[in-house]
C-alpha cells in the first residue's frame, strides 16, 4: 500500500503518557517526521512538575500553515495514547472529527491505591477503567491496542512507544516510509533495529484491528 | 542609515541539527543567540520555564570564550552579569518571572546608571501557572524600570531577538529584557544560526562615579536621559525587521485589526485570514502613534497578547469607544492564563466556539515523590507529629504537601519557609517546623534563619539536604563542587557557625520513620533555634550523595526510540 495520503493545511497531534514512557522521544520522532513530508512543524510538551510521575503530553503540528505551537478545546486531529487514563484526558482537545490510538494499558495514580484494601484497589481501577472507556469512546474514531502486551510477545520490551506510533500511522497524513526514515533518524544504533520492528508492527496491528472491526457483523 | 544597519538581521546559515526535524525550543534558541552573541558570561538560577536557557548554554558554551554557571541566586546572578556588562563585555542572565523579583532591587537600579557592554536579562513568564505561584508579567517591571523589552513570537525570532538585544544594549547602554513566555519557551521550531560575532572588547572597569554611584543628585541627572530614551525605544521597535504591519483590505465599516505581541503573532499569522488587518508588537515601549494610527484605520479590533492586558487596555484609551474592541477585558477571551487555540480562532475567523464533548470526571495523576526518595520517610514521619505548624519551601519538599503526606501549611516564595516560621514563633507558636530543601536554604533561606537566631525564636528547621536542585532537573549546589573551578561551601560549618542551640545531620534511611518522629519530636523541647539537616541522595540527580548503600533509581528513560 504505498499511497502518499493528502495533506491537510494543517495536522494536530497530541501524544499523552506519563514521564518514562518515551512521550519526548516520539514526540520528536514525528516531529522528526513532519519535517521530512510538510513544510513547518512545531512542537511542545508539558514541563514542570511531570517528571515526578504526573501526566506527561506533547504537541506536535505540521503542515502548510502549522505556525504556533498551541493546541485547545477541540483543535487536535489525532490523541496518541501509550496510557489510556492520559489518552481519555486528551480526548476534550480533538476536533469532532478526531481520532485516539492508544494502549489498552491503565496505570492507576498512585493517590487512588495508596492506603487501601486490595479489594477497594481493584474495584476502583475497575470503575475508572469504565470511565476511561466511555472517554475514549467520545472520539469520532478509536483504536486501542495491547501494545505492551505486544511488545513483550515480540521481544521488543521497551518500544511500547514505537508500536503505537507504528499503529497511530494508519491515521496520520504521513507515509510509513516517513515515519521509518524519522526513526532511522533519532534513534541510537543499537536500539534501531527493534524499534524499526515495533513500527511495523503496530501499523501491522493496526490494519489487522481495522480489518477486524470492517468485517464485525452488525448487531 | 546607521540605525537599519543596526537592524539588519544575520544571514542565516542553516547548522547540520536543524536539517531533518531536530527542532529548537525558543529557550535553546535564546541560549545559542547568546553564544554566538559571544557572550563572556551567561548565569542565572533554575526555575521552569527558563531553566533550559542556561541548560542550553552550560551543554553548548566554549569555555575559551565563555563562562557559564548556575548562581546561588537570581540577585546575585544579575548582579554578575551586570559587572560583566559595565565593563564592557557582553553578559546573559536568564531567570523565572518569579526570579525576578529577587532580582529586582538589582535590576531595577541598574538601568539608569546602565552598561557598556551588552547585558540581555531573558525572563520566561508563566501566564497559565504550569509550574509557578502566579502569572505576574515581565513586561509590568520593564515599565516600572523604564528600560527596553523584546518579546518573541517563536522560536527563530528569540534567537535573531537575543542577538539584536545584544546591539540595542550596546547602542543605548541599558539592560535589555527578553520576555519569553512559557509557550515561546518550550515551543520548538526549526532553528536557522547566523554567523558568530566577532571578538569582543576586552574587560576595562570604568571609574566613573558620577554616573555608577548613583545618590539621590546623579539619579535625577540619569533619569532625564532614561525618559528621553523612551521615545528613541519605540522608534527604534517600529524600525525594526521584527515590526509588521499590514492594514486591511476589507471594505470601511467591516475592517478587522489584529494586534499582536510574542505567541499571539504565531496564532494570528496561522488563523488570520489574509484580507484582515496585522500589527504586531515587537517590544515594549513601543511607538503609540503607530497604534493609534492602526486603530483608527479598523473598526474591529482584537488585541492577543499573553499575561496581563496591557496593549488592550492601551488601544481602549485610543478608541474612545468608537470601534468594537475584543479581548480579555470584554469577555472574548478568557481573563487571565495563556490565548486559548478554539478562542483565537473563533474570534479571527468569526466562527462559533466549538461545542464542548459530554465530559467525563478523570482523577488527575498528581506529581509524586519517586519511590526509593527519602523524603517519604521524613513525610511519613511527620504525619505522625501532632501539632506541628510547617510553612514549607519551594522545591521537591513541597510534593509533601500533596497526598498521600499533606504535611504542609503552606509555600509562598524561596525561603519563606523560615521567615514565615519567625512569624509563628514570634507569635507565640511553639511547635513551628520549618521546612527548606538545600538549594532554595542558599537561595534565600540565610537571612531569615540569621534573623531567627538574632530574635532567639524557639523554631526547627528540618533542612533536606539532597545534594541537588532536583526539581528542576539537578542543577548544582554550593556546597557541592562542579569539576575544578568550583569550591565546596561547607553546609554544616556555615549553619553551626551561626551559633545555633542545635545543628543534627541525619541518615533518613538509617534513621528511619520513627527516629525521624522522635528527632524532630525532642527538637521541641529545647529552646533556641535547632537545625535538624536530612542528608541522602536523589536517586536521579546526586545518587551515592551521604548514602552508605547508594541505589540508583532504575533509568526512567524508556529503552525504546
Amino acid at each position: 500500500m504505498n499511497i502518499v495520503p493528502v495533506l491537510p493545511p494543517s495536522f494536530t497531534v497530541v501524544i499523552a503518557g506519563i514521564g518514562g514512557q518515551g512521550v519526548m522521544l516520539a514526540s520528536r520522532v514525528l516531529a522528526a517526521a513532519g519535517s521530512l513530508c510538510t513544510e513547518h512543524v512545531c512542537r511542545t510538551e508539558s514541563r514542570g512538575l511531570s517528571q515526578r510521575g504526573g501526566s506527561v503530553w506533547s504537541l506536535v503540528r505540521f503542515g502548510s500553515r502549522a505556525l504556533a505551537p498551541v493546541s485547545g478545546v477541540s483543535s487536535v486531529d489525532l490523541v496518541i495514547g501509550l496510557d489510556a487514563l492520559e489518552a481519555a484526558r486528551a480526548v476534550p482537545s480533538l476536533k469532532p472529527t478526531g481520532a485516539v490510538v492508544s494502549d489498552r494499558q491503565l496505570s492507576a495514580p498512585l493517590h487512588l491505591s495508596r492506603g487501601w484494601s486490595e479489594d477497594a484497589a481493584e474495584a476502583e481501577t475497575a470503575m475508572l477503567r469504565e470511565r476511561v472507556e466511555r472517554g475514549i469512546a467520545q472520539a469520532h474514531q478509536a483504536l486501542v491496542l495491547d501494545a505492551q502486551e505486544i511488545v513483550q510477545r515480540l521481544g521488543l520490551s521497551g518500544c511500547a512507544n514505537t508500536l503505537v506510533l507504528g499503529a497511530a500511522s494508519a491515521l496520520l497524513p504521513l507515509p510509513l516510509a516517513c515515519l521509518e526514515a524519522a526513526v532511522r533518524h533519532c534513534v541510537h544504533a543499537e536500539t534501531l533495529a527493534s524499534n524499526l520492528q515495533a513500527l511495523n508492527a503496530g501499523a501491522r496491528e493496526a490494519e489487522t484491528l481495522a480489518l477486524a472491526n470492517a468485517t464485525r457483523p452488525a448487531v | 542609515m546607521a540605525v537599519q544597519e543596526q537592524f539588519a538581521p544575520p544571514v542565516p546559515e542553516p547548522i547540520p541539527e536543524t536539517v531533518h526535524g531536530m527542532l529548537a525550543s525558543g529557550d535553546e534558541a535564546v541560549a545559542w543567540g547568546a553564544l554566538d552573541s559571544n557572550v563572556r558570561l551567561a548565569t542565572g538560577y533554575p526555575g521552569t520555564p527558563a531553566t533550559d536557557i542556561m541548560e542550553a548554554v552550560i551543554r553548548n558554551y566554549d569555555a575559551r570564550r565563555t563562562r557559564a554557571h548556575w548562581a546561588v541566586n537570581e540577585k546575585v546572578a544579575y548582579e554578575t552579569a551586570l559587572a560583566v556588562a559595565i565593563g564592557g563585555q557582553r553578559a546573559l542572565v536568564a531567570m523565572k518571572q518569579v526570579g525576578l523579583n529577587v532580582a529586582a532591587d538589582a535590576f531595577i537600579n541598574s538601568v539608569t546608571a546602565g552598561v557598556n557592554g551588552g547585558l540581555v536579562l531573558a525572563v520566561a513568564d508563566d501566564p497559565e501557572c504550569h509550574s509557578s505561584q502566579n502569572k505576574q508579567d515581565t513586561r509590568l517591571y520593564r515599565a516600572l524600570s523604564g528600560t527596553l523589552l523584546l518579546e518573541p513570537s517563536g522560536t527563530q525570532e528569540a534567537y535573531l531577538m537575543t542577538r539584536e538585544a545584544f546591539r540595542l544594549s550596546e547602542r543605548f547602554r541599558v539592560p535589555v529584557i527578553l520576555r519569553l513566555t512559557h509557550r515561546t519557551a518550550y515551543g520548538c521550531a526549526p532553528l536557522k544560526r547566523g554567523r558568530a560575532a566577532g571578538k569582543q572588547a576586552p574587560f576595562a572597569w570604568p571609574k566613573e562615579p558620577q554616573r555608577f554611584f548613583i545618590t539621590p543628585n546623579v539619579s535625577r541627572r540619569l533619569f532625564q536621559r532614561l525618559e528621553k530614551l523612551q521615545r528613541e525605544f519605540g522608534e527604534c521597535l517600529r524600525e525594526s525587521v521584527y515590526f509588521h504591519r499590514r492594514d486591511s483590505k476589507e471594505p470601511a465599516g467591516s475592517r478587522t485589526g489584529v494586534l499582536c505581541a510574542g505567541i499571539g503573532f504565531s496564532l494570528a499569522q496561522e488563523l488570520l485570514p489574509p484580507e484582515a488587518g496585522l500589527l504586531k508588537v515587537p517590544g515594549e515601549p513601543f511607538a503609540e502613534d503607530e497604534i493609534a494610527s492602526f486603530v483608527d484605520a479598523h473598526d474591529r479590533l482584537v488585541v492577543l497578547e499573553e499575561g496581563e492586558a496591557l496593549l488592550e487596555d492601551r488601544v481602549r484609551g485610543m478608541t474612545r469607544g468608537r470601534k468594537t474592541l475584543l479581548g480579555r477585558r470584554t469577555g472574548h477571551l478568557a481573563p487571565v492564563g495563556e490565548l486559548r487555540f478554539e478562542e483565537v480562532d473563533a474570534l479571527l475567523s468569526n466562527r462559533e466556539k466549538p461545542a464542548l464533548r459530554e465530559s467525563v470526571e478523570l482523577p488527575p495523576r498528581l506529581p509524586e515523590i519517586c519511590k526509593p526518595c527519602g523524603y517519604h520517610k521524613v513525610f511519613g514521619a511527620l504525619k505522625n507529629v501532632p501539632g506541628l505548624a510547617t510553612p514549607s519551601d519551594i522545591g521537591c519538599n513541597s510534593l509533601g504537601g500533596l497526598p498521600p503526606y499533606s504535611v504542609m501549611d503552606g509555600v509562598w516564595s524561596m525561603g519563606s519557609s523560615i521567615g514565615v516560621a519567625c512569624g509563628l514563633a514570634a507569635a507565640g507558636h511553639e511547635r513551628v517546623l520549618a521546612i527548606i530543601g538545600d538549594s532554595t536554604f542558599f537561595h534565600a533561606g540565610l537571612p531569615p534563619l540569621v534573623e531567627a537566631l538574632h530574635q532567639n525564636y524557639k523554631m526547627t528547621v528540618l533542612l533536606l539536604d539532597n545534594g541537588t536542585t532536583a526539581m528542576t532537573g539537578g542543577q548544582g549546589v554550593a556546597h557541592r563542587a562542579a569539576g575544578e573551578a568550583e569550591r565546596r561551601v561547607d553546609l554544616l560549618r556555615v549553619i553551626e557557625a551561626l551559633g545555633v542551640a542545635r545543628c543534627t545531620p541525619f541518615d533518613p534511611h538509617l534513621l528511619g520513620l520513627e527516629g525521624i518522629q522522635t528527632l524532630v519530636e525532642d527538637s521541641f523541647a529545647e529552646s533556641g533555634v535547632k537545625v535538624l539537616v536530612y542528608r541522602s541522595q536523589c536517586g536521579l540527580y546526586s545518587p551515592g550523595y551521604h548514602t552508605e548503600k547508594p541505589w540508583a533509581l532504575a533509568p526512567k528513560r524508556n529503552a525504546g526510540l
